[in-house]
C-alpha cells in the first residue's frame, strides 16, 4: 500500500471514519517492516491491539464447560414441560384448522385432512407423501423421545 | 466464539480466573437455552451481552465488598496470567496502561473493534448505546492512546 | 447403566410383538384418528422403506443408523383435556405386554417410556407423555437401541454448541 494511502486512511482512522476493512488495511500495512520512523508509533498501537487478539483463556475451559453441559441437563423451567416439548418439538400444532378439521404439520405449513380423501381406518395411513418431509419428522420425533429419556436418567440435582 | 466472550471479560474483570469463571457461566446458560437459539437473530452479540452484564455485576459486587476480602490484581499467579507470555515491550505496557485508565465505555468500545472487528452497530447492541455514542467513544479512545503514547515516548526520548 | 434401569424400574414379561392395530397406540389411534381434538402423525414401513432414498448427507450418523432399523412411527396428540386422555391412553396399554423403562414426574408433567422387548431386541418403544398444554403418544416399532436413543439428543445439541463455538464470525 502506498505511503500516500496510509496517510490517507490513518487520518479517517484518528476521525473514526474508517471501515473495518480499512482498518483491516492498515492493520495489514503495520504487520510489514518497512515503516517510516515517524509511523513507529502507531505501528505500536496496532501491533498491540493485534497481540491482545492473540489472548485465550485456559485449554481447560472448554473441558470444562463442556463436562458441565454433558452431565447436567436443566430439569426445570416451564419451557421443559413433557408435553409442551414433545408438542413445540415436533412443529406439531394442535391448533384446529377451519372448520375443525384435524391438522397436521408438515415442517411449518400446517395441512389439513382434505375433505374428499376418506380417511381410511387402517392407522397405517402415512401423514407425508414426501419421503424428504417424513425423514423431517422421523428425526424431530426421536429427538423429542431422546431429550425426554435424557430427563429421565439424570437424577434431579 | 468463547475467546472473545473470555477477551471480553478480562477487559473488565483483569482477571483470568474471574473471566473463565463468568464465560463458563454464559456459556452453561447458553446451553440450558438451547430450545431458543432458533429465536434469537445474533447469538454471538447476546453472549457478548451476556457476558458484559455479568462483569459488570461482579464488579458491583466486588465494590460492595469490604476491601480485605476483595481479590485484588493477582500479581502472583503466573500460571493464570493470560498476558504474561506477551512481549513485554515498554510501549505495549504504556498503551494497556492507558487503556486501562480510560472510561469503561471506552475502554469497551475500543476492545470490541480494534480486537474483535466488530461494527458499530453490533457495538451499540452489545453494549446497549446508541450508534453516536459508540463513535464517539471510539474517538475519545484512539486518540487519548495516540496523546499518550507520543506523550510518553517523547518523554522517553529526551530522557535519554 | 440403561440396562440397571430396566431392572430396577422396569419389570418384566417379554410379550409377542401383536399385530399392530391390536397394541396400545393402535387402539387409541383407531378410536380417535378422525377426531377432530387430535392430531396425527404416521409414518408406515412402506415409507420407512422409501426414506433410503433420500438425501442422507446432511444427516448425522447415529441418526441415520437409528432411523435405518425402525419400521414405523405413529403419534397422535391432543390440547383437549389432556390429563383424562392420559389416562384413557394410560388404561389401554396391557402392562403384561409392555415392560415400564422410565417414568419422569415433574410437577403436573409426566413423561412415561415402556418398550415392548423380545429375543433381546426392543421391538417397540412407547412414550406417553402429559402436562397442562397437551398430551402426546408416540409410538417407534423396529430394532431399538435405548443407548442410542439417548445419546441422540446430547450428541446433537453438543455438536451444535460445537459449531457456535467454533464460527468464525463473518466482518462486514
Amino acid at each position: 500500500m502506498e505511503r500516500e494511502q496510509v496517510a490517507r486512511l490513518l487520518e479517517k482512522y484518528w476521525q473514526v471514519e474508517t471501515t473495518v476493512e480499512e482498518e483491516k488495511m492498515l492493520a495489514e500495512y503495520f504487520r510489514g517492516v518497512d515503516v517510516p520512523p515517524e509511523w513507529e508509533t502507531y505501528r505500536d498501537i496496532f501491533s498491540f491491539y493485534e497481540q491482545e487478539r492473540e489472548v485465550k483463556p485456559g485449554e481447560e475451559l472448554e473441558e470444562r464447560i463442556m463436562e458441565r453441559v454433558r452431565s447436567r441437563p436443566r430439569l426445570r423451567g416451564a419451557w421443559w414441560g413433557a408435553a409442551a416439548c414433545i408438542v413445540l418439538g415436533l412443529g406439531l400444532s394442535l391448533y384446529q384448522g377451519e372448520g375443525g378439521k384435524p391438522v397436521a404439520y408438515q415442517g411449518d405449513k400446517p395441512r389439513a385432512y382434505q375433505a374428499d380423501q376418506p380417511i381410511a381406518k387402517n392407522v397405517y395411513k402415512d401423514t407425508y407423501d414426501d419421503p424428504q418431509q417424513a425423514l423431517a419428522a422421523v428425526q424431530k420425533a426421536l429427538l423429542v423421545a431422546s431429550r425426554n429419556m435424557n430427563k429421565g436418567l439424570q437424577p434431579l440435582k | 466464539m468463547k475467546d472473545k466472550l473470555y477477551r471480553l471479560a478480562l477487559r473488565l474483570l483483569l482477571d483470568g480466573h474471574d473471566a473463565e469463571d463468568v464465560v463458563q457461566e454464559v456459556m452453561i446458560r447458553l446451553w440450558s437455552r438451547r430450545e431458543e437459539w432458533g429465536q434469537w437473530q445474533n447469538l454471538e452479540a447476546y453472549c457478548m451481552t451476556a457476558v458484559k452484564n455479568s462483569c459488570l455485576d461482579r464488579l458491583r459486587k466486588r465494590q460492595l465488598r469490604p476491601v480485605g476480602e476483595e481479590r485484588a490484581r493477582d500479581v502472583n499467579s503466573h500460571d493464570k496470567d493470560p498476558h504474561e507470555k506477551m512481549i513485554a515491550k515498554e510501549t505495549f505496557m504504556q498503551i494497556r496502561k492507558c487503556m486501562d485508565e480510560l472510561p469503561q465505555h471506552q475502554q469497551l468500545v475500543i476492545q470490541l473493534r480494534e480486537m474483535e472487528g466488530f461494527s458499530y452497530n453490533e457495538i451499540a447492541e452489545v453494549l446497549g448505546i446508541s450508534l453516536d455514542q459508540v463513535k464517539v467513544n471510539l474517538f475519545r479512545a484512539r486518540n487519548a492512546i495516540k496523546k499518550s503514547i507520543i506523550q510518553t515516548e517523547s518523554s522517553w526520548k529526551e530522557n535519554r | 447403566m440403561y440396562k440397571k434401569l430396566l431392572v430396577v424400574l422396569g419389570l418384566l414379561l417379554v410379550g409377542v410383538v401383536t399385530h399392530a392395530q391390536d397394541d396400545a397406540i393402535g387402539k387409541f389411534f383407531g378410536k380417535y384418528v378422525e377426531d377432530s381434538r387430535f392430531s396425527v402423525v404416521s409414518v408406515s414401513p412402506k415409507m420407512f422403506r422409501l426414506l433410503s432414498k433420500v438425501n442422507w448427507d446432511t444427516i448425522p450418523a447415529d441418526l441415520r443408523q437409528t432411523v435405518s432399523k425402525l419400521q414405523s412411527l405413529r403419534i397422535i396428540s391432543t390440547e383437549t383435556t389432556p390429563y383424562v386422555f392420559y389416562k384413557e391412553a394410560l388404561s389401554k396399554i396391557d402392562m403384561k405386554e409392555y415392560e415400564e423403562l422410565i417414568t419422569v414426574r415433574d410437577k403436573g408433567d409426566n413423561v412415561r417410556f415402556v418398550v415392548k422387548e423380545s429375543g433381546g431386541i426392543i421391538h417397540e418403544l412407547l412414550m406417553i407423555a402429559v402436562d397442562k398444554d397437551g398430551f402426546t403418544m408416540m409410538s417407534f416399532l423396529g430394532d431399538i437401541d435405548l443407548d442410542k436413543l439417548a445419546r441422540l439428543s446430547t450428541s446433537m445439541d453438543i455438536k451444535r454448541l460445537e459449531d457456535l463455538k467454533n464460527a468464525k464470525r463473518k466482518n462486514k
